[in-house]
């Protein structure tokens, strides 16, 4: 059953991007909240800092503004994120293949 | 010959000309750093499509209730803002302070409280104000408080502080604290404390209680604040409170999937000055902004009203709680939510967490 989810999760996921359309139907909206949950899932597993600049980043700070609030060098903010990402998606495969 | 690092190469995807040329043109001519590059982007666009999940807002129904608000009150201007995509930011804001959703409420509402209020204030219900991050820091620096400090959970501040326009005094009856159960909580604070029955999925269990007793903060205007109100003393009440922690499965930063704070009713009394000398002598201050003082405005009767500050990224509708107007706050990945009403029993009440809208509404729903 899970997988069957996660199979439709990613088929959703997929089916909107890279434009997102509007979800308009029951299933759809339960699986964008499941979705919601999902994130919240991955970044509590994440080590602090890396969940840290992953939601400063998405949540639309730029380099600089995310480097002033974690007090790291700017230079470090690409391989913090690009590590947080690789990080996120481990965390998310994880969790929908149990 | 030297390649260009990973994480140039993860800025060149979201800041391209914040790289340096030499680093640009690398890339251009590097097939090992472009094909590098290509699977950075498909990385970062996986996991922001993770980050992009809406729940689609339903626009008639909002349009419905902002017609309805406009007939039964005419005289109140609806204001309604197109915020930009920040939907984070209140909570990374949240998160890089340890603060959770309801400890900003109540803080940010005893601010506006203090900035805002009445010869007696003492406010039956809640509404929305828009405000900035840069709004909170203005407000919070004219008051003399430190974010971080005052953000952080309950506290019982002490001590005098000096503001532009007087001093001001902080007193409490006690000390705020952890304790050991509901029931020490309620006999601390005199409070009848409600917690839910039923609990969303995530969460396990009361984590921890705390308390904090009466806080009242004095602001004696001195010389600076003019004629009508040099002399004269504005004071807050907040307070008791009860703060209710919850344990689960997700925990960012030491926050817990859910809070719930019981708090009395807010309320302000002054001496030697009017209301409107009051307000609109803070509301005119340097440090506070003038968007968020024009908002407060268009609330109307401050008397009657607790603004509750809605920050860019969050999204924010009114509701009832058990009868009562309520406002619900939401990060607008849905990731994080509280709910903030005033009973009728004169008492506030604030549901928040890294909980979806519905499952925050649930819990306020038991609550009451």
């Amino acid at each position: 059953m899970n997988a069957v989810r996660s199979s439709r999760r990613r088929q959703v996921r997929q089916e909107r991007a890279p434009q997102a359309t509007p979800a308009t139907g029951p299933e759809e909206l339960a699986i964008l909240n499941e979705e919601g949950r999902e994130v919240r899932i991955a970044l509590a597993r994440m080590p602090r800092h890396a969940a840290t600049v992953l939601v400063l980043r998405h949540s639309g700070l730029s380099y600089a503004e995310i480097a002033e609030a974690m007090e790291v060098r700017i230079g470090q903010i690409g391989t913090m994120l690009r590590r947080a990402e690789a990080r996120f998606r481990k965390e998310v495969d994880h969790a929908t293949r149990s | 010959m030297r390649h260009v690092p990973d994480g140039t190469l993860r800025r060149l995807i979201d800041e391209p000309f914040a790289v340096a040329d030499r680093d640009a043109r690398h890339v251009e001519g590097c097939l090992r750093c472009r094909e590098r590059s290509q699977w950075i982007a498909e990385g970062a666009a996986t996991v922001e499509r993770f980050f992009d999940v809406r729940v689609p807002a339903d626009t008639d129904a909002g349009l419905a209730r902002s017609r309805a608000a406009l007939i039964e009150k005419p005289s109140r201007q609806t204001t309604w803002r197109v915020q930009p995509r920040r939907s984070w930011r209140f909570m990374s804001a949240s998160l890089s302070t340890g603060a959770s959703l309801a400890a900003v409420c109540v803080v940010i509402v005893g601010v506006a409280a203090a900035a805002t209020l009445t010869t007696v204030f003492a406010p039956t219900q809640v509404a929305r104000v828009p405000v900035s991050q840069a709004d909170v820091q203005e407000l919070t620096q004219l008051m003399g408080l430190n974010t971080t400090t005052s953000l952080v959970g309950l506290r019982s501040p002490s001590g005098s502080e000096t503001l532009p326009f007087g001093t001001l005094n902080w007193t409490s009856s006690g000390g705020a604290g952890q304790v050991a159960s509901l029931a020490d909580a309620e006999t601390a604070t005199g409070l009848s404390v409600t917690l839910p029955s039923t609990l969303p999925n995530g969460v396990s269990g009361v984590d921890r209680y705390a308390v904090m007793p009466k806080v009242t903060a004095t602001i004696d205007f001195g010389a600076n604040a003019g004629s009508g109100l040099s002399g004269s003393s504005f004071v807050v009440s907040l307070g008791p409170a009860v703060a209710v922690s919850y344990s689960g499965a997700t925990t960012i930063d030491d926050i817990g999937p859910l809070a719930i704070l019981t708090v009395a009713q807010p309320i302000a009394t002054s001496t030697g000055a009017t209301t409107s000398q009051i307000e609109n002598f803070l509301l005119s201050q340097p440090g506070v902004p003038a968007d968020l003082a024009d908002e407060i405005r268009l609330l109307g009767n401050l008397r009657t009203t607790l603004p509750i500050p809605t920050p860019p990224g969050v999204s924010s509708e009114s509701t009832e709680i058990d009868g009562s107007p309520a406002v619900v706050l939401a990060d607008n990945s849905n990731a994080a939510s509280g709910a903030i009403w005033e009973d009728h029993n004169g008492v506030v009440h604030a549901v928040a967490g890294l909980l979806d809208k519905e499952d925050v509404l649930s819990v306020a729903q038991q609550i009451g």
